[in-house]
């Protein structure tokens, strides 16, 4: 009389396709009604339909988020319904096959809508067919991956909301945390870089929606195309090979094959009668208290900050979110007692704690610059945000590599002024646009192989503004260029702009141009100096290598050559336009 | 054989069962009894495999019931609570355990719908909770157990209803040789069907024989004159000089140590289970109190 280890159950299968025929049902109707929507569009061509689906792979991330969630919490319910629960768990069948059928059901709830979506958009896409198969395969393995998380937090909680909130914690937590680092620490810690991609990483939500690219790369075809309303639209795309996060969807589909055998692993351990309970398993209350109070403290902070910048929300959010914890793991609102005070009491002082020991800086990290002979190579940047994952999607123009000597040397000046004169930190966004705040960003390629970076703000009037200048104001950086000739050969168009509008000057650039360069060379133009500027210059190449040139008085031969042959720039109000005032 | 051997069960810091051993013998008809809180619910969850023990075993001819499916399969039951899937109406249950159930029992299915007379397509969340439970009877015979084991399974019933759900367990009994546990609070009903008792109490095994022995081993005794100094006194009452006493002993026993002790009058009478298990939880602290409203 001993049983055999099933994983699946056909009467168990059939109940789960039709008990939850509304769920996948409504989502084949949203999949079917976006796929009729991006065919039956007036805009409509094979390259623009692939574009669509190709560029839509990472964005079903939010999708994914949540019909993960509902379809495992549909199947996996029954767990927090003690009744329920009991019911049939007395039924003769053993949790793997409870699993395991639950799991194929939950995986073909997404597979068939999905593969039906797929098989009726491919035949519009022509020759490019083949995208509707790349985005089934990353639909698949997103949903997988919320699947699995859903599963694992079911198999974590005792009831639905728990689940909810533990699901929501969990494929935030990165998200969490840095805001947490970024609103409390890294105010404590000038000039360090505190990358975002990283914590990205760690939340594919927001990682594969920020970058429709990622997945699929298209290259753009000029076609015309001539609508209903007379207006031409060009909307033609090819298929431009692969894109990077490929290796990420394989890493979640990994990832959510290891999760469901933790999920089973958990479902064996766990015991029936946590139905009702909060959580599953008591080894987790500190865990589930550590990150739920932070998690309140950042939310306080987030919201509060909308009206005023008080690390008194965050205070409050952090008790607010310790006695909540309480609520929710005792299910009583009578959680007012001492032991409840002191856990309170015991996060803040450690939060504190790391937030002075922040502040003081044992290791120096704030006060850290190279010697000149360690640095192989500087990238120079103005752009706080700078980072070599921006200017490969973006595309920078205002960032240069410093390799000769002596530039290093005058830079890891520049840098020791900057923490000495300690105006590191102020992000005050009025200044900014005053002109007289900037940013400067330093990417330290050292000759040990590390890679260092720090980023700051300063003042223009400081010296090391004045300083820095001379650099933000050298041709490479505004422009890009190293050889003007080639420079001029890959220029697309060229068009002057005042507050009020936009003329396209391609056809006869060519004295503008030497007049630019003339300024560039003399260093009588720079990025910074235009943050107040009137009259921008956009000179439009290749992507990534496009320059938007500020003009001011200073710019003695750029002016000459507007005030020669664009009067129209200084004979209205652009000659005394209203400051921007942000208040 | 059904056997609880030493079976510890805790929810947090509560003890639901304290040491629980408990044997039902095969075919036999065994009645849980206890009061409110005792832990037979939690004990028969883990009879049918729901719950898993802390410590202990629960197993069915020596082979455990947690996750066997083989064991399973032989035990059907029906607990305090019935749930059925929303919206399900008595053909989908009966689908459902079709497929669940290989020994399920089309034929007598059919059959039981003559007895019951229970609507056949219509959701048994809006059957009455007599109703649900008649439907629970009606799939729960049909998987023709070797166990059936039932937690309060008339409670909810009309008289006419309860006495024919009593004939099919009998019939049952006496075709197949099933094996039945019974949790009521009916204790009247129980000494008319079970053959075998145990008494529990705060997760422990009171007390545990037939029914036959249990009668046999405890007795009332009226008497005028001096009491016995040996007798095992469960409970003592008076009327003038009239004693009411509740013993424990044969009859045969009782009978001589009573003779020799030369009272003016005594009388040796029967218990009743209801009897046997007041004045059994009387000896543990658990009695009816006197308290004034």
């Amino acid at each position: 009389m001993k049983s055999r280890i099933s994983f699946f159950n056909s009467t168990v299968f059939k109940k789960n396709i039709i008990r939850f025929c509304p769920i996948w049902i409504v989502y084949l109707v949203i999949q079917a009604m976006s796929c009729f929507g991006s065919i039956s569009s007036e805009l409509f061509t094979e390259g623009a339909l692939a574009y669509t689906v190709g560029n839509a792979i990472g964005g079903m991330s939010i999708l994914n988020l949540a019909y993960g969630f509902i379809c495992a919490i549909s199947l996996f319910g029954d767990l927090f319904n003690q009744r329920l629960c009991n019911a049939l768990h007395a039924l003769p069948l053993r949790r793997e096959t409870w699993f395991g059928t639950h799991l194929l059901s939950g995986f073909l709830f997404s597979l068939v809508p999905n593969l039906l979506a797929a098989a009726v958009t491919a035949p519009f896409m022509g020759k490019l067919w083949y995208i509707s198969a790349l985005w089934l395969l990353g639909m698949t393995a997103q949903y997988l991956f919320y699947f699995a998380l859903a599963v694992l937090c079911i198999m974590l909680c005792g009831s639905k909301f728990a689940a909810m909130a533990v699901y929501a914690i969990i494929n935030f937590f990165s998200q969490i945390v840095y805001w947490f680092i970024t609103m409390y620490y890294a105010p404590l810690l000038p000039g360090l870089h505190i990358r975002s991609t990283v914590f990205d990483w760690f939340c594919p939500t927001v990682l594969l929606t920020g970058n429709t690219a990622s997945l699929v790369k298209f290259r753009e075809v000029e076609t015309t195309l001539e609508s209903n309303f007379g207006y031409n639209y060009t909307f033609h795309y090819e298929f431009d090979g692969l894109g990077g996060d490929w290796w990420y969807i394989a890493i979640l589909g990994g990832l959510s094959i290891v999760m469901l055998g933790q999920g089973l692993v958990l479902y064996r351990k766990r015991k029936l009668e946590c139905a009702g309970d909060f959580l599953a398993f008591r080894r987790l209350i500190p865990f589930f208290t550590l990150i739920f109070t932070l998690t309140m403290g950042a939310l306080f902070q987030i919201l509060g900050g909308l009206f005023q910048d008080s690390i008194v929300y965050m205070i409050v959010g952090l008790a607010v979110g310790c006695y909540a914890s309480q609520m929710l793991l005792r299910r009583t609102v009578k959680v007012f007692d001492k032991k409840s005070l002191i856990l309170c009491g015991a996060i803040v002082g450690s939060l504190a704690l790391t937030l002075v020991v922040t502040a003081v800086d044992p290791m120096g990290l704030t006060r850290w610059t190279p010697e000149a002979d360690q640095v192989e190579a500087i990238v120079l940047s103005e752009d706080y945000e700078y980072s070599p994952e921006n200017e490969e999607l973006y595309g920078y123009v205002n960032a240069m590599t410093l390799t000769d000597s002596e530039r290093i040397r005058e830079l890891v000046e520049i840098h020791g002024l900057l923490i000495e004169t300690g105006e590191t930190g102020s992000q005050n966004i009025i200044e900014l646009f005053n002109g007289d705040l900037g940013a400067v960003h330093l990417t330290y390629q050292l000759k040990d192989g590390r890679e260092v970076e720090r980023r700051y703000y300063y003042r223009a009037s400081s010296d090391a503004g004045k300083r820095l200048e001379k650099f933000y104001g050298a041709p490479e950086f505004v422009l890009g260029y190293e050889k003007w000739d080639e420079y001029l050969k890959d220029i697309w168009y060229v068009e002057v702009c005042d507050l009020y509008d936009c003329w396209d000057v391609t056809d006869d650039c060519q004295g503008l141009l030497e007049a630019i360069r003339a300024d560039l060379e003399l260093g009588l133009a720079s990025e910074f100096e235009g943050y107040n500027s009137d009259i921008n210059i956009n000179i439009s190449r290749e992507w990534g290598k496009s320059a938007y040139l500020n003009v001011t008085e200073r710019c003695t031969n750029t002016m000459a050559w507007l005030k020669e042959n664009m009067p129209q720039l200084f004979d209205s109000e652009a000659q005394n336009p209203p400051k921007y005032d942000p208040l | 054989m059904l056997e609880m051997i030493n079976v510890t069960k805790t929810f947090g810091d509560f003890a639901a069962l304290k040491d629980l051993t408990l044997k039902v013998p095969k075919g036999s008809i065994y009645g849980l009894v206890g009061p409110n809180g005792a832990g037979k619910s939690t004990a028969i969850r883990h009879l049918t495999g729901i719950y898993r023990q802390d410590q202990g075993d629960v197993l069915m001819e020596g082979q455990p019931i947690y996750e066997n499916v083989a064991a399973k399969r032989r035990i059907g039951s029906i607990p305090d609570e019935i749930f059925f899937f929303p919206s399900a109406s008595l053909e989908d249950m009966r689908s459902y355990y079709r497929g669940v159930y290989p020994s399920f029992d089309d034929n007598l299915f059919q059959r039981l719908y003559e007895v019951f007379q229970l609507p056949r397509t219509s959701p048994i969340r809006r059957f009455s909770k007599g109703m649900q439970k008649q439907a629970a009877f009606q799939l729960t015979l049909c998987t023709r157990p070797d166990v059936l084991i039932l937690d309060e399974p008339v409670d909810g019933l009309d008289p006419v209803m309860r006495r024919q759900v009593w004939n099919l367990i009998l019939a049952d009994v006496a075709q197949r040789q099933t094996t039945v546990l019974i949790s009521s609070h009916n204790l009247r009903e129980l000494e008319d069907i079970c053959d075998h008792v145990g008494i529990m109490d705060r997760g422990q095994m009171l007390l545990e024989r037939s029914l036959a022995d249990m009668q046999g081993l405890t007795h009332k005794i009226q008497m005028v004159g001096p009491i016995p100094e040996d007798l095992e006194v469960l409970h003592q009452s008076s009327t003038g000089r009239l004693q009411t006493l509740v013993v424990r002993g044969t009859a045969e026993a009782l009978q001589d140590r009573l003779a020799a002790a030369n009272p003016v009058y005594f009388d040796i009478l029967p218990l009743s289970l209801e009897e046997i298990f007041i004045y059994e939880l009387g000896g543990v602290n658990y009695e009816v109190k006197n308290i004034v409203l």
